[in-house]
């Protein structure tokens, strides 16, 4: 909404520079977007919210900038002209009132269309309407000075002297003021007289009953219409007018009146004429505005502070509010009956605020009790796992949670087992992700440019499709590394457990997830799986390294995650430390060999892998007890336990 | 042998090493030490010879060899921690040469920032809480006093799945949620992803982050609202820096505002929109708007970790660059 100051002028005298009356609009509310000169004079460009249509007006905005500046509003009055010696009339109907609740027209005769006044013409510009014949540049005119939209008609276009308002069937069609025939649906509201259709009501008048310069009488009406049917048939057409824009929002129900009386005033002014006809009205609301009650007490529970009545009536009232007090600190407030956006006292108690100034408050800060719900006290496990993974050398990375198809089976998924959410912004962002691995790929290949080693993490949502149901998230945990070694990798895995008191051990289980090599993947317990990504994945996907990744549940993670990790005792009592070496056939499982070794005795505390060569392998084996020094007797009947049970169910053998 | 040669020969061995030690260097202090302890060595030898004694003279003077041995091992102990502070005084090197690069991760950016509100804010008593990203119309709209005519409820702006399906467009779905199953007090942060349909550029992508606040109880007011984010700003971007805020219209609030900082040039940069919480939001929570008010608030965590870490381009956010993650 563009507001030239000296327009506004006509209803206040402003005496403050454009910037301060700028500032004092945007900090009660009414936005400023910018100040733009046009010949020297000052523009406000302001943005209107869609609860202050009365604003979509230069006398609204005026309004605004008299209370905020404690000037005098001037009002302006227009008596209506009597009825002149020729008659002309029209039959109106309006089939549905709920369409239409609010209506008042007029018939002006003997009017001389030609263009508008240079003065007239400016001011139109100004606002950013192109002036056409000053028939219809009135009617914008006054639309922007009083917020009223209004159509004028041809009156002798409107055949049979007789025109209907209703709703639109499908498939009527009709011609706007741009040329272009408009296919109706159902809903719509038009304007038909005994032969066709003369208006898209509300939107855009009928170009067979535009004002022309040929045209001598005028039809001049001010409807309101159902916001929500003009908000449809705009949005599908597309057609967004300054008249839209308003009756799409609640406008002033007892405005009409005035806004007619105010341009048959402009009409006869500019192109002469004269009143043809008595003024029709209908009126099937009868609106009265709600009537709030409020106390001194309740406003400063609101809004912290103590307003005197006094004070709330000197904000209120330059606003067009009435007061009436009804006991020694309450009142009743009628708000005026362009403001239809109030309704309750929260409403009112925002108008006393916003006009005491929000800047003129005080700060405090909250007094009230502390909420104990056992709910809020979780520890919040997931940024645990962030500083771990980056003290391991991690860097987190933020991944889209839409993916495109190609990614869905690029990676072995199929996109039946995704969501797909309804007209994607393109082919790319059309699935939600299941898995954060795709867009992880991505970044890999794309850091592969600029550097040598890519050691990412992401943790985040991913979703699983339920059906009649919205889908079950998951935080999701995967880290990927280009690092090639993969026992250097899992220690990465192992100490992430660890720190958030997990011991979980790697096992082998099948099936992997599709973008595993399935011969180089392990199971964490029930949380995830680490191993070598699939290479034909990884080259889909353009990368020819080899990487490793884990891929875990956050969400279970941060279940059993635990923080009372005990530390641990010193031995008392020095270990004896032996090395053996065994060679073991083709796909043994070390890890269970391992773990083979530790059940034969409790004293076998610590076995650690040393060295590795071909299908060889060395173990360090740690012999503790905690109460005394072992023997090298006793030592030697668990070592040769561990050396049968190795030979034995490993089909393995010891190297000497 | 007797008595007397011995303890000449004590004292003999004992100005030998005394004399001889300062200027022994630090490669033959360990042969040096061997010549003196070793098995062969000068105290060894003299012990040997100590049967040759009497017993009553072997008494005495093997007091004195012993008081020699812990004597000349002191010395011994001396010179060697002489020799290596000594000889770290010749290590060499150029301090100023750059170090290598540590093996060390990073956080995103976006997790930075919302670690930075949400520790302010828990400091005021608040917690954290998450939602999902897919909702219902119902929670993400309808409950917010959005219904499906409001003017911001277009298709245009919503990434829909079905007609009640559709990814949040903020995390109030979140404060729904929790005011369905909690009376006041409440004290809650909500951050997370939410969707909205926009043109991809320097700054707008359709999905990015919010954190969203809510706080109701008995006694909360509007300046409480304002002396919260004032607060909030303030340990954010500095003690220095001005807030104002500005009337505003959100549906779901009454009155609405918005809060501005301003930076180093002296621009305002909005950067939360909040207000009182509608009495019908409560109410629709089961949360009776006579006996609590609320306020709640919103912000974008991209825009504010553009502002507080410098970042130009909000898809860098979003890129997995290392060379801007890690730098």
């Amino acid at each position: 909404m563009r507001a030239p100051l000296s327009w506004l002028e006509d209803w206040v005298e402003i005496t403050e520079t454009p910037e301060k009356i700028a500032e004092l609009l945007l900090l009660s509310g009414t936005k400023v977007e910018t100040i733009e000169y046009v010949d020297r004079e000052a523009v406000l460009v302001l943005e209107i919210t869609s609860n202050r249509p009365d604003c979509l007006s230069l006398f609204g905005i005026a309004r605004e900038i008299a209370a905020l500046t404690n000037k005098v509003l001037k009002h302006r009055e227009f008596p209506l002209p009597k009825r002149g010696s020729v008659r002309k009339e029209l039959k109106i109907t309006v089939v549905d009132p709920k369409l239409c609740p609010v209506y008042t027209s007029i018939v002006i005769d003997n009017v001389m269309v030609k263009p508008s006044p240079d003065w007239m013409a400016k001011r139109l510009a100004s606002v950013g309407v192109r002036p056409i014949n000053n028939i219809v540049d009135v009617s914008n005119y006054v639309m922007f000075e009083y917020g009223i939209p209004m159509h004028t008609f041809n009156y002798d276009q409107l055949l049979g002297q007789e025109i209907t308002i209703r709703g639109s069937s499908e498939g009527e069609k009709v011609t706007p003021l741009d040329g272009q025939e408009r296919v109706l649906h159902e809903g719509s509201i038009i304007i038909e007289d005994t032969k066709r259709l003369v208006d898209l009501a509300g939107i855009m008048g009928g170009q067979n009953s535009e004002i022309s310069e040929s045209t001598k009488t005028v039809f001049l009406h001010l409807p309101i219409y159902d916001p929500i049917a003009i908000r449809r048939t705009a949005k599908y057409f597309g057609l967004r007018t300054e008249a839209v824009t308003r009756y799409e929002k609640k406008l002033d129900l007892r405005g009409t009146q005035y806004a007619m009386q105010r341009a048959v005033s402009l009409i006869t002014q500019v192109a002469g004429g004269e009143v043809a006809s008595d003024v029709y009205s209908l009126n099937t609301v009868h609106f009265q505005p709600p009537t709030v009650t409020l106390t001194e007490s309740a406003i400063e529970r609101h809004i912290g502070i103590s307003i005197p009545t006094t004070k709330v009536q000197n904000l209120l009232k330059p606003l067009g509010f009435n007061l009436e007090f009804t006991k020694p600190l309450g009142f009743s407030i009628t708000p005026p009956s362009f403001r239809r956006d109030i309704a309750i006292k929260e409403d009112v108690i925002e108008e006393i605020a916003r006009m005491y100034g929000y800047n003129n408050l005080p700060l405090t800060l909250p007094k009230g009790d502390i909420p104990t719900h056992p709910d809020a006290f979780t520890k919040d496990w997931i940024r645990e796992m962030k500083s771990i993974l980056v003290a391991l050398g991690f860097t987190e990375v933020y991944g889209s949670t839409l993916i495109g198809r190609d990614d869905v089976e690029s990676i072995g998924l199929s996109k039946d087992e995704t969501l797909a959410v309804l007209h994607p912004m393109s082919r790319d962002y059309e699935y939600m992700r299941p898995t954060l691995l795709p867009g992880l790929l991505e970044m890999v290949r794309n850091n592969l440019y600029h550097t040598e080693a890519s050691d990412l993490f992401e943790i985040g949502t991913v979703f699983y499709p339920q059906k009649e149901d919205l889908p079950r998230e998951e935080q999701q945990l995967v880290a990927l590394s280009t690092r090639s070694d993969y026992r250097d990798f899992k220690s990465k895995l192992e100490r992430l457990l660890r720190e958030l008191g997990l011991e979980i051990a790697v096992q082998v289980a099948h099936p992997p997830p599709p973008y595993f090599v399935p011969t180089a993947v392990g199971k964490t317990g029930k949380i995830g799986w680490i191993g070598m990504i699939n290479s034909k994945v990884a080259a889909a996907f353009g990368i020819e390294r080899s990487l490793w990744a884990f891929e875990l549940n956050a969400s279970e993670i941060s279940q059993q995650a635990r923080s009372d990790r005990p530390y641990p005792q010193l031995p008392k009592f020095p270990p004896i430390i032996e090395d053996l070496s065994f060679e073991f056939p083709t796909s043994t499982y070390i890890g269970e060999v391992i773990a083979a070794m530790k059940s034969q005795d409790p004293t076998v505390q610590t076995v650690q892998l040393i060295d590795h060569f071909a299908s060889s392998y060395t173990f360090r084996i740690y012999f503790i007890h905690p109460e005394k020094t072992l023997t090298s007797d006793e030592v030697a009947i668990v070592r040769q336990a561990i050396v049968a049970v190795v030979e034995e169910r490993f089909k393995a053998k010891i190297k000497r | 042998m007797n008595k007397e040669i011995f303890l000449n020969k004590l004292d003999d061995l004992e100005i030998n090493v005394k004399n001889k030690l300062p200027l022994i260097k630090k490669a033959d202090l360990d042969a040096f030490y061997l010549e003196i302890f070793g098995t062969h060595g000068s105290l060894n030898n003299l012990t040997k010879e100590l049967p040759r004694l009497g017993i009553e003279e072997r008494k005495k003077v093997g007091a004195k060899l012993n008081a020699l041995k812990v004597n000349l091992s002191n010395l011994f102990k001396e010179r060697r921690l002489t020799l290596v502070k000594e000889s770290s005084q010749e290590v060499y090197i150029d301090p100023t040469l750059p170090g290598k690069s540590a093996n060390y991760g990073q956080v995103h950016p976006i997790s930075k920032i919302i670690y930075e509100v949400t520790d302010i804010f828990r400091y005021l008593g608040f917690s954290i809480a998450s939602g999902p990203e897919v909702e219902w119309d119902e929670i993400n709209f309808q409950l917010l006093r959005l219904d499906k005519n409001h003017p911001s409820r277009d298709t245009q702006e919503t990434y829909y799945f079905n007609d009640e399906m559709l990814l949040r467009v903020h995390t109030s779905s979140v404060q729904i949620r929790y005011m369905q199953q909690h009376q006041p007090p409440i004290r809650l942060i909500s951050p997370g992803r939410v969707y909205r349909r926009d043109q991809i550029d320097a700054t707008h992508l359709p999905s990015f982050y919010q954190i969203e606040g809510l706080l109701v109880d008995s006694s909360s007011k509007l300046t409480d609202l304002l002396g919260t984010l004032a607060f909030f700003v303030k340990r954010l971007f500095g003690e220095e820096r001005k807030v104002r805020f500005y009337g505003h219209n959100f549906p779901y609030t009454e009155p609405s505002l918005e809060v501005e900082v301003q930076d180093e040039k002296g621009n305002w940069l909005e950067i939360l929109g909040c207000g009182m919480v509608h009495p019908e939001v409560l109410a629709n929570c089961q949360i009776d708007p006579e006996k609590y008010r609320g306020w709640a608030f919103g912000m974008g965590a991209d825009r504010l970790a553009m502002l507080k870490y410098g970042i130009g381009d909000i898809r860098l956010l979003y890129s997995g660059d290392l060379r801007f993650l890690n730098p």
